[in-house]
């Protein structure tokens, strides 16, 4: 593989890795903030053990979702060194990102985790609220920087450099616009469908724990016919903008139009391949599609099945809990899936119609660095992303009687902490 | 106004308040073996650890999302450049993080012990890969025909990074030694004082080494354009070293951290105007270097991103404070998340 290869799939595989840690937090961070807003108001101590249960899984996710980030970012000067210092304006969005949102989401959720106790039950809770608007605000700037790649806007050609001409056409890219409603509801959908499959689990296996995991699922059937369908919707949404401004992206579906394009490009930039391959396209993007409807149809099963009671009282529809355990899965697939629809079908170009993949790797890397990085980065990656699914099953399995969050060290309450205290207390022998 | 000032001023900011903050965290990680004897110990250190590092690891964040935004060129000549180093400190970065958020997820002792060995050898990677990073920033690089800073076996392993690479771990245990006698109580605080003590009396001769190898150094004399700025800043590095030991011997912990905060300070000052006009410097080549124009975005970028950060900064650094007091006064009996 020449160096360009290999620096595009170091970073397909830490995206994929990372992005699938962004919408769980994206998600779960906002099924958090529904619990403890309830807690709040009502003081239920059943809301308050939501907010726990949920929350010990979000920060846990968290911690990948940080680390993964941050390889990212170091990445883009690593390999793609052609592409921030050609596109400067690319790394407006970035700086912005990681200056403000970034930031404040770190420093509130440290803030929430070792405020519990300490801080006013409605400080608490503006806390969690702080968290949530960073991470989607963090979400948004990323998507400013990634919307420019696909549909360059704003900015101006100045001694061969891409530099920022109109921050108002930067912000108002009607790619970001049409994509962000997706991403946002995509992650909403990853994120019930996790709390509905973790519920599930819990009320098929008959744990002691009917109740708390009752609610929880039935907060899951409620949001999902909502979000689920609107993440179809907001994905059909972009299709017009894509055919219009992105042809080649569609070469699998609409190959007279990538034709057209390609032909135009050949015009503007000399001969050459401007078409992404077909193949791995169209698979990305039915896996993509049938998971939303897939998803979409279980969706409406379960909230019928809530509504009628039978989920969970008559136990008569077992089947639909294993589903949606099994599910699980599905959501975090159909995210990568997008992902890979969208930049694969950037192909060849790093900023679509500007700057082609060849350019943006940053110049005389060598191949056996790239190695070296793709197989340090793909090996650590993938072994914490192991490590943090398996604490995740873990700590959903064992239920809501197990937190640490906020738990004082004599366990008031009935909710005995982690067994770590005995551990402790006899490893000071 | 002008921008590349500004901003490089707050790169400047930036670099500095992640070596204080997170400089503390590191350091304190890398003492574990010498201040710790039981788990109990370890449990307290890294909980302690755990209170602060959320809010300071972003600063690493925040230096690379700087670079960025407002030092494009900058960002890709460094990082693609010192490849070798970039990877490693990354891959440390990434285990550090990962021992600490991982570490106490399971109650089993073989689980706890290896992500605790996993966090004192990321953490004294991450502080030897900054010296590193450090002074080939500082020498002056060879560039290829591509004017991509040209870092091969010969920079990576002169005596100068090697110097300085144990320098930074040096310093960097030190100011942690310091900062948890003075977090801690009892036997651990006790042993940590003590081993900063020691660790300050060989303080003066690493800056010595690390003089006396760059003197002899051609490309980092030939990087070096304002030597008085260079002599006075090793001056005051060495004088503020001086002074913490004199604190700690007088028991003057508070004011013995000052010190090793505005030494590593200095430190960051010294790199940035001991090279002046230059960013980089490049061995033999023309340009001889890069300068702040050449480094920075265009005005407009510059400008624009000055207007979306300005409202955000002041919230920045409350939300930091607030944090700070909030999570200062451990709770007793309580057990860390961390």
């Amino acid at each position: 593989m020449d160096p360009q290869d290999l620096a595009r799939l170091q970073f397909a595989v830490t995206s994929s890795i990372h992005y699938s840690f962004v919408a769980l937090t994206l998600g779960l961070v906002t099924i958090v903030v529904l619990f403890q807003t309830w807690w709040t108001i009502t003081r239920q101590p059943l809301m308050e053990r939501m907010t726990k249960f949920w929350g010990q899984l979000y920060v846990i996710n968290y911690a990948l979702g940080i680390v993964t980030g941050l390889v990212m970012e170091f990445q883009l000067g690593l390999n793609w060194a052609g592409l921030t210092s050609f596109a400067e304006v690319f790394g407006v969005g970035l700086a912005v990102e990681t200056l403000s949102a970034f930031f404040l989401e770190s420093v509130f959720l440290g803030l929430w985790i070792f405020g519990w106790g300490r801080l006013r039950r409605w400080v608490h809770l503006a806390l969690i609220w702080l968290v949530a608007a960073t991470a989607y605000l963090s979400a948004f700037w990323v998507l400013v920087a990634n919307s420019f790649m696909q549909r360059p806007d704003g900015y101006a050609i100045v001694d061969g450099r891409m530099l920022l001409d109109d921050v108002t056409a930067l912000v108002g890219n009607p790619t970001l616009w049409t994509t962000l409603p997706h991403v946002v509801t995509a992650s909403l959908t990853t994120g019930v469908f996790v709390v509905a499959g973790v519920s599930a689990y819990h009320l098929w296996r008959g744990t002691p724990h009917t109740e708390f995991f009752t609610r929880s699922l039935r907060l899951a059937g409620w949001l999902a016919p909502v979000v689920t369908p609107l993440t179809l919707l907001f994905g059909l949404n972009q299709f017009p903008l894509i055919l219009e401004e992105q042809p080649t992206k569609l070469v699998a579906t609409q190959p007279e139009l990538a034709a057209e394009q390609q032909q135009r490009f050949v015009e503007q930039f000399g001969p050459g391949d401007y078409l992404p391959p077909v193949t791995p396209l169209a698979v990305a993007e039915n896996l993509m599609f049938y998971i939303g409807v897939v998803l979409g149809l279980l969706a409406i099963v379960t909230a019928v099945a809530l509504i009628r009671r039978a989920l969970v009282r008559r136990r008569i529809l077992r089947p639909l809990l294993v589903v949606l355990v099994a599910a699980i899965p599905l959501p975090f697939v159909a995210n990568i899936s997008g992902w890979v629809f969208r930049e694969y079908g950037r192909q060849p170009w790093a900023i679509y119609g500007a700057l082609r993949v060849d350019e943006a790797v940053s110049p005389g890397v060598s191949a056996g660095a790239l190695w070296t990085s793709l197989v340090l980065f793909t090996v650590l990656l993938t072994t914490l992303t192991v490590i943090n699914w398996a604490l995740l099953v873990r700590y959903a399995r064992r239920g809501p009687d197990g937190w640490l969050i906020g738990d004082p060290v004599d366990g008031h309450g009935g909710h005995r902490p982690l067994p770590e205290r005995a551990f402790a207390l006899s490893g000071r022998e | 106004m002008n921008w590349p000032v500004v901003w490089l001023s707050l790169l400047g900011c930036a670099v500095v308040a992640y070596l204080l903050l997170e400089g503390y965290v590191i350091g304190m990680a890398v003492a574990i073996p010498a201040i710790c004897r039981d788990s109990r110990d370890r449990d307290a250190v890294i909980a302690a650890i755990g209170r602060s590092f959320l809010g300071n690891e972003v600063l690493l964040v925040v230096i690379v999302g700087i670079l960025l935004g407002a030092f494009p060129s900058l960002e890709g000549k460094i990082i693609s450049g010192c490849y070798p180093v970039i990877i490693l400190l990354v891959t440390a970065v990434v285990v550090r993080d990962a021992s600490l958020h991982l570490r106490r997820r399971l109650p089993r002792r073989r689980w706890q012990r290896g992500w605790e060995v996993a966090l004192v050898a990321s953490s004294a990677v991450v502080a030897l890969a900054w010296g590193a990073i450090g002074s080939l920033i500082y020498r002056a690089l060879p560039v290829t025909s591509e004017a991509r800073l040209a870092v091969g076996a010969s920079e990576l392993f002169a005596p100068f990074t090697i110097v300085c690479a144990v320098a930074a771990l040096l310093a960097v245990t030190a100011h942690g030694s310091l900062y948890a006698a003075r977090a801690l109580s009892g036997p651990v605080a006790e042993r940590a004082r003590r081993i900063s003590r020691r660790l300050a009396s060989f303080g003066v001769v690493a800056v010595a080494v690390v003089a006396a190898t760059a003197v002899v150094s051609r490309p980092v004399r030939v990087a070096t354009q304002q030597p008085a700025v260079a002599w006075a800043g090793l001056a005051a590095v060495g004088a503020l070293v001086g002074l913490l030991i004199w604190c700690l011997a007088r028991g003057a912990l508070g004011a013995a951290l000052v010190c090793s905060g505005a030494a590593l300070s200095a430190v960051v000052v010294l790199l940035a105007a001991a090279r002046a006009p230059y960013l980089l410097v490049y061995l033999d080549a023309a340009p001889a270097g890069m300068t702040l124009a050449h480094a920075s975005a265009d005005e407009q970028s510059l400008r624009t991103l000055s207007v979306l950060l300005a409202p955000v900064l002041p919230v920045m650094v409350a939300a930091r404070l607030w944090q700070a007091r909030v999570t200062r006064p451990p709770v007793p009996g309580r057990i860390s998340w961390f």
